[in-house]
């Protein structure tokens, strides 16, 4: 069965290229443009992998990571942020793995076939 | 040292065996000995310590323990100093309370984030006892430890509600069993098992990494005793045991609570001293005039604190708290009498707790209890709750 992925990701291009990318793939992917958008679809559905940004308006990234955890489902989380430092966030260690933002989808696709398949 | 160092004390505790007293207050803000809270002894041993960044983990009816931090414990200025605050719970991740002592450190993180220590220490705040955690920091740090907990000698008959420890030559942690039903012996004498005291400190980074996945564990109660440090032995991760063989008490029952009181009142045992300037246990003391014993009273061996009134009553045995007034010809033995009661003529009182602002003229409370709906603890305690019998 297709994999479920859930994109949280503000910026339009960089959504539409990654459902693109994924979709070409053989996952399934359903988008949230927001934090809040995010959580609350996490909350309502069953999905094997989360990709996360960061910075998004309203509610960041982090305290969506946070109330995913809280959620305490097996998905698995990639945080991919254009920003390194966020790294350094505690709340972050919770997450599979972090990837920084780059012209090439092909880390974000070996990351993705890693965790899930 | 103790710059590199965050104290978090969980003081969210329900308290449900200590009910009624737990009615209206957080279990730390329980009085205790008529004018301290069981909280104080906690905050002493922080501040005595040196330590300066501390913060109280409340959520539970937690407004008589905020107030009393702020009259008692308004010590340092901020950016001098250093802190002491309650924070009651965020639910910053979800609505809900903390799950269990882990959890509630979990979801702190935040407060970690902003404060990056190099190490967490991890006090209950409702624990009476007097340590100076600065020799418990110098072994974590000198060894390394990713965790460090205290392990109490405690007598092996009655370890079992405990968990406890084996440590080998090094103090290093080697098993962990929670409530035992035959507590292992304590090498060095076997009539003690080690038992945990619910006191840790642990490397900042490594806990961060460890309780976050144990947030993510679905099977886990979030409990440090349960889940996080026998986890954290079975991976291999540097614990040790810091061995105290002093005074501890945990205040887990009615009775318990009543019995540790009464070991303060015990002459030959005196377990902490109270008045040692060199590690005062503070507390908020309300500016009252001395206790006022008047003519015709009979007091012994007991506490009485300021503001109160014996006019002519027997007190045999007590902890009579602030403003307490005792009517002529009443009797008072065995028991703790909380703030602002008044106890009228002739009244007879035995084994009893009574929290405060009770206005007790009923002379036969104590025989026939049942009859007025008050509680009773297990070795036949009867306990009041706040405000039970009103001014009339």
């Amino acid at each position: 069965m297709a994999k479920r992925i859930l994109l949280v990701e503000d910026e339009e291009d960089i959504l539409s290229l990654y459902k693109d990318v994924l979709e070409s793939e053989g996952y399934i992917v359903e988008c949230a443009r927001t934090g809040i958008e995010g959580v609350e679809k996490f909350k309502h559905s069953e999905f094997d992998l989360v990709i996360l940004d960061i910075r998004m308006p309203q509610m960041d990234g982090i305290e969506v990571l946070g109330r995913i955890l809280n959620e305490k489902k097996d998905t698995k989380i990639i945080i991919n942020s254009a920003y390194g430092s966020y790294k350094d966030n505690f709340l972050t260690w919770g997450a599979d793995a972090y990837l920084i933002k780059s012209s090439s989808t092909e880390t974000l696709i070996n990351k993705v076939k890693e965790l899930i398949g | 040292m103790m710059k590199n160092i965050l104290t978090f004390i969980l003081a969210g505790g329900k308290g449900v065996r200590l009910y009624p007293l737990t009615k209206n207050r957080a279990k730390p803000a329980v009085p205790f000995m008529g004018v301290y809270r069981i909280i104080d002894f906690v905050l002493s041993n922080a501040v005595n310590t040196g330590l300066r960044k501390i913060v109280l983990l409340t959520q539970y009816l937690s407004l008589s323990l905020d107030r009393h931090i702020r009259q008692g414990w308004d010590l340092f200025k901020y950016d001098v100093d250093g802190y002491l605050y309650p924070l009651p719970a965020q639910q910053r991740y979800g609505e809900r309370w903390y799950e269990g002592t882990a959890d509630a450190v979990y979801q702190n993180i935040y407060t970690l984030q902003m404060e990056r220590p190099e190490h967490l220490l991890i006090l209950s705040g409702d624990h009476i006892y007097k340590m100076d955690y600065k020799f418990l920091i110098e072994q974590h740090i000198k060894k390394d430890a990713d965790f460090t907990l205290v392990a109490l000698l405690y007598p092996r008959s009655e370890s079992s509600r405990f968990g406890t420890l084996e440590i080998n030559r090094e103090n290093r942690v080697t098993a962990f069993i929670e409530k035992p039903s035959n507590p292992p012996p304590y090498k060095k004498d076997e009539r003690f098992s080690l038992v945990n005291a619910g006191i840790y400190i642990a490397k900042t980074e490594t806990i961060v990494k460890v309780l976050i996945e144990d947030a993510k564990n679905n099977y886990s109660s979030h409990d440090f005793g349960k889940d996080v440090i026998p986890k954290m032995i079975s991976e291999g991760y540097k614990i040790y045991a810091y061995v105290f063989d002093g005074y501890w008490k945990d205040i887990g029952t009615l009775d318990s609570y009543f019995e540790t009181n009464f070991d303060f009142l015990n002459d030959e045992e005196k377990p902490i001293n109270l008045k040692d300037p060199d590690f005062p246990i503070r507390t908020y003391f309300p500016p009252l005039p001395p206790a006022h014993i008047k003519k015709g009273s009979d007091v012994l061996n007991s506490y009485i604190a300021n503001g109160s009134e014996i006019n002519g009553a027997r007190v045999i045995n007590s902890i009579i708290s602030p403003l307490v007034k005792i009517e002529k010809n009443a009797s008072v033995e065995n028991s703790i009498i909380f703030e602002r009661c008044v106890i009228g003529e002739g009244v007879r009182l035995k084994n009893i707790i009574i929290d405060k602002d009770n206005f007790i003229k009923e002379v036969d409370i104590c025989e026939n209890w049942k009859k007025y709906g008050l509680d009773l603890t297990e070795k036949n305690r009867v306990v009041v709750a706040k405000g039970w019998f009103k001014n009339a």
